[in-house]
């Protein structure tokens, strides 16, 4: 049986959704001891989101969904559902998404409900709700209204919400995914600050592992089929299991892959790896596009109310091109966007696509012409299903349900071609939106973070589809905040920051640029440009001490 | 509410709030209507002001739903600006009232058509009862009051009833009441189907 | 902002405008309500700090409304006409004066309904009505609390109404402009509102629930909102008004 200070114990557990279906995830037996820190990993759709859900003990009482097997929380099982109050005092959830874990109006209100439930005496509530604001820097957001904030602070509103309660054991359902690289950053410092000085167990599900492999000691690999593949030091299994990770389509922190290709030894630190000489002639320069102009944006401007989101921007989409458009959170890419996509009227300014101002043309003749897949995936579908959605608006024939099937079998969603759009995993989502967009010949395609949420095979299948429509002529925006992915794919790059473009040329030229304009527009460099940064750093340091 | 989960709660009051919306336009829709033909202008579209009884009801299948659901619309809309304030609260009790006793009479146990209607209707006799006393239609003459009510009825059958029914199907169609009764029953329904499609 | 009658207890406010509802609707003369409406309009602009312009723009659709209420209790009134209460013939209908002052009575009643009413709703907060309803009148918590997560939608559903047009725009199948295909396009969007309005209400359901969310009374509260001397006097002092009114009433009556 359990150890004593078994904080958690999951025993041969398996859910479904349906009753007939096959399970999401089986069989899964694992401990957690107080105060330890674990990384669950697995490829999209394995059911990490559905774990997290059943350890808590909401699944599958309110999916209506079936488990066997047993979760006990200090050796007291969660199924039971007298018991939901206590649960949340030993175990709190930050959902995937940020818009779904809020229930009141405001900040305040928010951290307060979930004390209010623990029964906490108001005067207490009130400096348990300042402490929490206090320690996340977040005070001043105490009295705002949660739906106007950005995606970040929502993020860390939901954290102060769970922190502020105290639990033993806080679960991290992809906290950083919707953050730009800097605050992603940040966010990873803080937990393990936190997690240093509260002691509280924590586990993380995440694509994106550079911030956290290092700390975290402990890993859990799912695999495709929901079942526990691997359960080990974060070291050794990045270490000796990298191929089977591969295999799995798990992301190999950037910092392995690095030295790997170079053949140095194994470390999962940057600092050891930095602490390298420099490789020569690594960050390849490439040409930049010399396509036609097939969209064109001048001076263009844009206020939402009072609050000018940009202005005077002006820039051009060549024919055959990958542009990437970075910035920090909050800036306007999205809303960039849209404007862009004629969804919402710019205050001034022209949008030219094939010389031809953007208000002259008739709907159906732009949509023909110009793909945009939102950020939020949940905003594009309009179907009840996942294939209908593919085959909306297009005529159905042989040929385009060919195309539908070859789509659904490359994104990895065959199988799920009769769910509801909305009932697949964060993801898949994901995927459907993007694979939506690529069922048509446009020659202008706009996409809001295409890969976020995505393992590292789905996220390369999504490059590589985008590669390939390129290559055959269609001009390709594309916000991200994976700096890799713009360093890797991009042809040039465009930064908003601060209400305007702040830079217009190739990502080589961003990277490595003197003026730290990457750092102020919260950007990270990708990790080779970062090494390049350091050694430069190192190399200086030496040279005013040797003065 | 013991028996009710905090998921069907927090669907009810949402469709609620949305209706909600919808009657306070529709206040306003009539209340130039009436300004123009006198109060007998509300009674084509009052049975749109029943609609979430029948609707939560259908979906939810609990004692209580075609009451509080009211309550809770009739709640939203003072709070929007009804012109009659907190009192639309007791309109919305009332409403929600004869719409209750209609499935109370079933033991909440059917849910067809006819039955849906008739809880339509049930909202109109409780709402016409109402308005006689508190909105001064004691003063009108019989005939009058005798049309009026007639026209109601019809209006609660059809714009709550039948209304709200095809309203509630086409939801169920897309899947998203999967957890509630109304879902779980679709969802039988096409297995059932299946199978015999299947022999 | 916060002007005296943003503090009075929300229960105590509504049971109060609820009195007043009730009593004006067993009043059938003019005088009443008239007198009581002149009063309300005065606190409203004074006591609950209501900009004159927006009461004006509240108060227009109510006055359409009451004129529509004088003139079919004039029109259809039971009183029958008497040589005593005739005014005057309008080709087939005689008017008289009995249903023509029920009628104006009427038509003061609903124009002081949309007073308190306004009255209300621009001093009250609604989610300290609800908490207030759970702690002084003993309103289920799991009943309030899902109202007012429910609540959140309401400025959602305008965003949420642009998405959907939004997405079909994008998606190849938007409406052309005009009438006909805006009202075909109200229905093509109503189900999908709702859909997505029923799949958030049942995140934030598990929302709730994840944050130890059971719905029992036993929880502590951190706005608390209590009924103190100043309510009552709140309470009495509009009851006394009303009384006044109705002094009035009977010195125009004799
Ligand atoms: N509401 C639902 N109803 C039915 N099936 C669902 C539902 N939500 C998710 N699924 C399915 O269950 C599986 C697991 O989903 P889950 O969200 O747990 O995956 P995940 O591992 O978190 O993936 P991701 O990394 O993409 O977020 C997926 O195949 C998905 O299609
Ligand atoms: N519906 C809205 N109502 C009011 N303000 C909004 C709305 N949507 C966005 N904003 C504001 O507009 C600004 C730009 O938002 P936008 O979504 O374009 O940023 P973004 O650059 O895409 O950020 P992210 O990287 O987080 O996606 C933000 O400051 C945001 O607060
Ligand atoms: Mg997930
Ligand atoms: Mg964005």
């Amino acid at each position: 049986m359990q150890a004593f200070d078994d904080l958690l114990t999951v025993d041969q557990l398996s859910f479904s959704y349906e009753e007939d279906e096959k399970p999401v995830f089986q069989n899964i037996s694992f401990e957690l001891q107080k105060g330890e820190c674990v990384l669950l990993l697995g490829p999209s759709g394995c059911g990490k989101s559905s774990l997290a859900l059943c350890l808590n003990g909401l699944y599958p009482e309110a999916c209506d969904g079936i488990q066997s097997g047993h979760v006990f929380l200090f050796q007291k099982p969660v199924t039971n559902a007298e018991t939901t109050e206590t649960i949340a005092q030993h175990a709190g959830v930050v959902f995937q998404d940020p818009d779904q874990q809020f229930c009141m109006l405001t900040v305040e209100d928010e951290i307060a409900f979930g004390l209010e439930n623990l029964q906490i005496p108001k005067e207490e509530m009130t400096e348990k709700i300042n402490a929490v604001l206090e320690k996340l820097r977040i005070t001043h957001l105490k009295e705002k209204t949660i739906s106007t904030l950005s995606g970040g602070q929502k993020q860390k509103v939901a954290l102060a919400c769970i922190l502020a309660m105290e639990p033993e054991l806080i679960i991290l359902d992809e906290p950083t995914s919707l953050l730009d690289p800097f605050s992603a950053r940040e966010f990873v410092h803080l937990m393990k600050d936190l997690q240093r000085e509260k002691g509280f167990s924590l586990l993380v599900i995440e694509h994106q592992l550079d911030e956290w492999a290092p700390w975290i000691e402990r890993t859990i690999v799912l695999d495709k089929s929901g079942q526990k593949a691997l359960d080990g030091l974060t070291k050794d299994l990045f270490q000796h299991e990298a191929e089977t990770l591969k295999k799995l389509g798990i992301a190999i922190p950037k910092v392995c892959h690095l030295q790997e290709k170079l053949s140095m030894p194994f470390t999962l630190s940057k600092e050891t790896l930095f602490r390298e000489p420099f490789p020569a002639g690594r960050a390849e320069k490439k040409e930049t596009p010399s396509g036609n102009s097939v969209l064109e944006v001048r001076s263009l401007s844009f206020a939402r109310g009072l609050q000018t989101i940009f202005e005077d921007i002006s820039f051009s989409l060549r024919e055959g091109s990958l542009t990437a458009l970075v910035g920090p959170n909050g800036t306007g890419k999205s809303t960039l966007l849209s404007v862009l996509a004629r969804l919402m009227k710019p205050q001034s300014g022209k949008i030219l696509l094939f010389d031809q101002p953007l208000q002259q043309y008739k709907e159906k003749e732009l949509r023909k012409r110009m793909g945009f897949v939102f950020q939020n995936p949940e905003h594009q579908f309009v179907t009840d299903t996942v294939y209908d959605e593919l085959l909306f608006g297009q005529k159905v024939n042989a040929e385009t349900e060919k195309k539908a099937q070859h789509l659904l079998n490359r994104f990895d969603l065959a199988h799920l071609a009769d769910h509801h759009p909305f009932a697949v995993s964060q993801g898949q989502k994901r995927r459907l939106s993007v694979a939506t967009m690529l069922m048509h010949d446009v020659k202008v395609l706009l996409l809001d973070e295409p890969t976020f949420g995505q393992d590292a095979r789905t996220a390369a299948e999504c490059m590589e589809m985008i590669q390939r429509i390129k290559a055959e002529g269609t001009a390709v925006l594309m916000v991200t905040h994976d700096m890799e992915l713009v360093s890797s794919y991009a042809d040039s790059v465009l930064v908003l920051h601060n209400t305007g473009l702040a830079f217009d040329g190739s990502p080589v030229q961003l990277f490595s640029q003197e003026t730290g304009l990457a750092q102020k527009a919260k950007l990270t460099l990708p990790l080779l440009y970062e090494w390049m940064a350091y050694q430069e750093e190192v190399r200086d340091e030496a040279a005013v001490t040797s003065h | 509410m013991k028996s009710w989960k905090v998921k069907e709660i927090v669907i009810m009051s949402v469709i609620s709030i949305v209706f909600a919306v919808v009657y306070l336009l529709f206040t306003h829709f009539g209340n130039v209507l009436a300004g123009m033909f006198g109060p007998i202008a509300y009674e084509p579209i009052y049975g749109i002001w029943f609609i979430v009884s029948v609707i939560a009801a259908y979906i939810i299948r609990k004692p209580g739903a075609a009451l509080v659901s009211e309550i809770i619309a009739a709640l939203v809309e003072c709070l929007l600006g009804n012109p009659s304030g907190p009192m639309v609260i007791v309109i919305g009790i009332v409403q929600g009232l004869g719409a209750e006793a209609v499935f109370l009479a079933t033991r909440w146990k059917a849910y067809s058509l006819p039955v849906l209607m008739l809880a339509g209707m049930g909202s109109s006799v409780a709402s016409f009862i109402y308005d006689l006393f508190v909105s001064g239609y004691a003063a009108y003459s019989s005939g009058y009051l005798l049309i009026m009510l007639v026209i109601r009825l019809i209006s609660g059958a059809l714009l709550a009833g039948l209304l709200g029914k095809a309203v509630s199907d086409s939801l169920a169609y897309t899947g998203v009441l999967n957890g509630m009764a109304l879902g779980k029953e679709l969802k039988k329904k096409r297995k059932r189907a299946s199978e015999h499609a299947s022999l | 902002m916060k002007q005296p009658l943003h503090l009075i207890n929300p229960t105590v406010k509504a049971a109060a405008v609820f009195c007043c509802v009730v009593m004006l609707s067993f009043i059938y003369n003019p005088y009443t309500p008239a007198c009581f409406y002149i009063i309300i309009v005065a606190g409203i602009l004074l006591a609950a700090g209501i900009p004159l312009k927006k009461w004006l723009l509240f108060t227009i659709p109510f006055l359409i409304l009451a004129f529509g209420c004088v003139w079919t209790a004039a029109v259809f009134g039971k009183v029958p006409t008497t040589p005593d209460n005739f005014l005057f013939q309008t080709g087939p209908i005689s008017i008289n004066s009995d249903n023509v002052s029920v009628g104006i009575s009427l038509g003061f009643r609903i124009l002081c309904f949309s007073a308190l009413s306004m009255m209300f709703v621009f001093t009250t907060d609604p989610i300290l009505f609800m908490l207030s309803l759970v702690q002084q009148c003993r309103l289920s918590p799991k009943l309030a609390y899902g109202v007012i997560a429910g609540f959140r939608f309401l400025p959602l559903l305008k965003d949420e109404v642009q998405l959907i047009q939004q997405a079909h725009k994008i998606r190849g199948g938007a409406a052309e402009s005009g009438f006909i295909n805006k009202i075909s396009g109200l229905k093509r969007y109503t189900i999908p509102l709702l859909a997505s309005a029923i799949r958030k209400a049942e995140r934030t359901a598990l929302a709730m629930e994840s944050k130890g969310f059971t719905g029992s009374r036993k929880r502590t509260y951190y706005r608390m909102l209590s009924v103190n001397r100043r309510d009552w006097v709140f309470f009495c002092l509009v009851l006394l008004l009303f009384a006044g009114s109705f002094l009035v009433s009977l010195c125009f009556a004799s």
